[in-house]
């Protein structure tokens, strides 16, 4: 028998009545590769603002995933095209087995946002992105002056987020001892073999990707941004962590039209980490952020369908 | 090689997948199947490097998401049991496209119960490849202290440390092989083959594990008992794929212990040469 490649072909994409939205595979060159995407859309006549979702940094890229398809499908629920990708070296990617580069996430994101634009009727794109990943969005939107940004759990600096990212894996791997033995800066993450990468917990982190990330500084780097932006930061009590209020700050600061919005759960310290808790004696498996990733997406939703601008404007003559 | 993404139904949903194929007719079709919470590439892309080495051997794949779990649609908070409906529909989905003959399953933790029932249940299946498997499960005592009213007299039991002790004991002992392994395993050993493969971080577990699964092998016929392999990976970490040493290992065993099903004339060589190494050593393989 032969490859029925027509059968596959007829795969790519769905149609969901109840959600009201339509899916398909996407397989484009973004950055230095060809990838796998996703677009989601309305089935209906699509709004003309258009949102491309930036994922975060090793591991937490599949930590983070669910998060990026439940907005995603709200947002198409909602009448936006919503575009998500792999960059090089992550999930479908034609970069397999490699170090990252910080540049892949870039120039990926900066594909992405050209592919959106390039849509029959989007007139206008925003960037969307978790953790590290909004840390790119934010970069993103600066170099391609887009008008939206939504930030969750954002960090300022590379370096706020390589120390959060790095006591995490210090964490799982029982590294204290190494920790406490120097590089306090990093918690031992700066130590590489002679090949420029180190093994970290079968993650291959490089030393260019490190001192790429450890030199994002968003109070230096966001200068030009004219946007509406949404932060939105989730924490035990429902108020906005640390780090994600400098953020907004800076933003407001540079004269950003910037909306802040506080998600409360009680896992939140686990955000970007495994989302399964064992319940009981483990015989079944609970997501812990099932309700936060709704309660960002309802909050992302929201903020686009006001801020999007003509596309606000045109859903509500649509009413 | 090609890969080509897609939306497999499944009832009102939609399995997301990957469908990999080799440039020309494929040997055969292996499903990689992966544990709670890791996407169909798996942690750090070890399942989609594993679709490009099998691809390179003339062997297509198709990787994919459990419903609720990334790219797949559907809402669920709690799962409960390896969800191995849409893993069959998957697997019929890409044996249809690929034209493939012959299927082999590959999974670790839930995936490795996937794995099984694609053996057991599917008439092409001619391998399994269990990594990490649950095989076994708490006997009626310990399903007892998990019912609603066994769980507050288990809670109780808890808080004195003498008692806990004694009742961890007890739970050790009266583990038995889990439905799963008692139901499939047979099942599958029918007509498939089956590798169990352990690192040094569960030799323990596993080994205690084994000795269950092992007790219920016995009672099988010897040829369909000899279809049985467990293999030892050296080193630790392969409950998460946590280094890339491990990384490796797995993938070297992987393939080619599928090319070896696939390609029968490389299991006969296999074995040709491990008969006169035998002859050469007394000492036995490290990895089995």
């Amino acid at each position: 028998m032969a490859l029925d490649e027509a059968l596959l072909e007829s795969h790519r994409g769905f149609r969901d009545d109840r959600s009201g939205i339509r899916e398909e595979f996407l397989q484009p060159t973004l950055g230095p590769g060809r990838t796998v995407a996703v677009l989601s859309r309305p089935q209906g006549p699509s709004l003309p603002a258009g949102w491309v979702i930036c994922h975060s940094f090793g591991l937490e890229q599949l930590m983070l995933h669910r998060l990026e398809v439940v907005v995603a499908r709200a947002l198409a629920a909602a009448g936006f095209p919503t575009l998500r990708f792999f960059v090089q070296g992550y999930g479908d990617s034609e970069t397999r087995g490699q170090a990252v580069e910080v540049s892949w996430h870039l120039d990926g994101t900066m594909d992405a946002i050209a592919l959106m634009r390039d849509m029959g009727g989007v007139s206008v794109v925003g960037a969307l992105g978790v953790r590290f990943g909004a840390l790119v969005a934010a970069l993103a939107a600066e170099r391609a002056r887009l008008p939206l940004l939504g930030l969750w759990q954002p960090f300022l600096t590379g370096d706020q987020f390589l120390r959060n990212f790095a006591q995490t894996a210090l964490f799982e791997t029982m590294l204290e001892q190494a920790d406490r033995q120097g590089s306090q800066r990093l918690g031992g993450l700066e130590e590489f073999g002679p090949e420029g990468w180190k093994d970290l917990n079968g993650l291959r982190l490089s030393r260019r990707a490190l001192d790429d990330i450890s030199a994002i500084d968003l109070r230096r780097d966001l200068r030009l941004l004219e946007a509406s932006a949404l932060v939105v930061g989730i924490s035990r009590s429902g108020s906005l962590p640390q780090e994600v209020a400098e953020v907004a700050a800076h933003l407001v600061a540079i004269g950003v039209d910037c909306r802040e919005e506080g998600v409360q759960d009680e896992s939140a310290p686990m955000l970007g980490q495994h989302q399964f808790r064992k319940i009981g004696d483990g015989e079944a498996e609970r997501d812990i952020f099932y309700d936060a990733y709704r309660a960002i997406a309802e909050a992302t939703v929201s903020w686009a369908v006001e801020h999007s601008g003509p596309a606000a404007s045109l859903r509500d003559r649509s009413r | 090689m090609r890969e080509f993404p897609v939306f497999v139904p499944y009832g009102r949903e939609h399995v997301a997948a990957v469908v990999t194929v080799p440039d020309g007719e494929p040997h055969g079709l292996v499903v990689l199947a992966t544990g709670l919470g890791a996407p169909r590439s798996h942690r750090h892309q070890v399942w989609a490097v594993a679709a490009e080495r099998l691809a390179r051997s003339s062997i297509a794949s198709v990787r994919f998401d459990y419903l609720a779990l990334h790219d797949s649609t559907g809402l669920l908070e709690e799962l409960r049991t390896p969800p191995t409906g849409e893993a069959m529909a998957v697997a019929e989905f890409a044996r249809r496209a690929t034209g493939a003959r012959e299927v082999i399953g590959v999974g670790n933790c839930w995936g490795a119960h996937v794995a099984l029932t694609v053996a057991a249940r599917m008439e092409a299946c001619v391998g399994a490849v269990c990594i990490l498997p649950e095989t076994v499960e708490p006997g009626r005592a310990g399903g007892a202290l998990r019912s609603p009213p066994g769980r507050k007299v288990a809670a109780l039991l808890r808080s004195n440390r003498r008692i806990r002790r004694i009742l961890k004991r007890l739970k050790r002992a009266d583990l038995q092989p889990s439905q799963a392994v008692r139901d499939l395993l047979p099942r599958a050993l029918e007509r498939s083959k089956v590798l169990f493969v352990y690192d040094e971080e569960h030799l323990d577990t596993g080994r205690r594990e084994v000795g269950k699964v092992r007790a219920l092998l016995d009672h099988l016929p010897e040829d369909v008992r000899n279809r049985f392999e467990l293999r030892l990976l050296p080193g630790r970490g392969l409950a998460r794929l946590r280094s890339i040493v491990v990384q490796e290992l797995l993938l070297t065993t992987l393939l080619e212990w599928v090319q070896e099903r696939f390609h029968p004339e490389q299991e006969a060589r296999r074995v040709a040469d491990h008969a006169l190494s035998a002859e050469a050593t007394v000492a036995p393989r490290a990895a089995r």
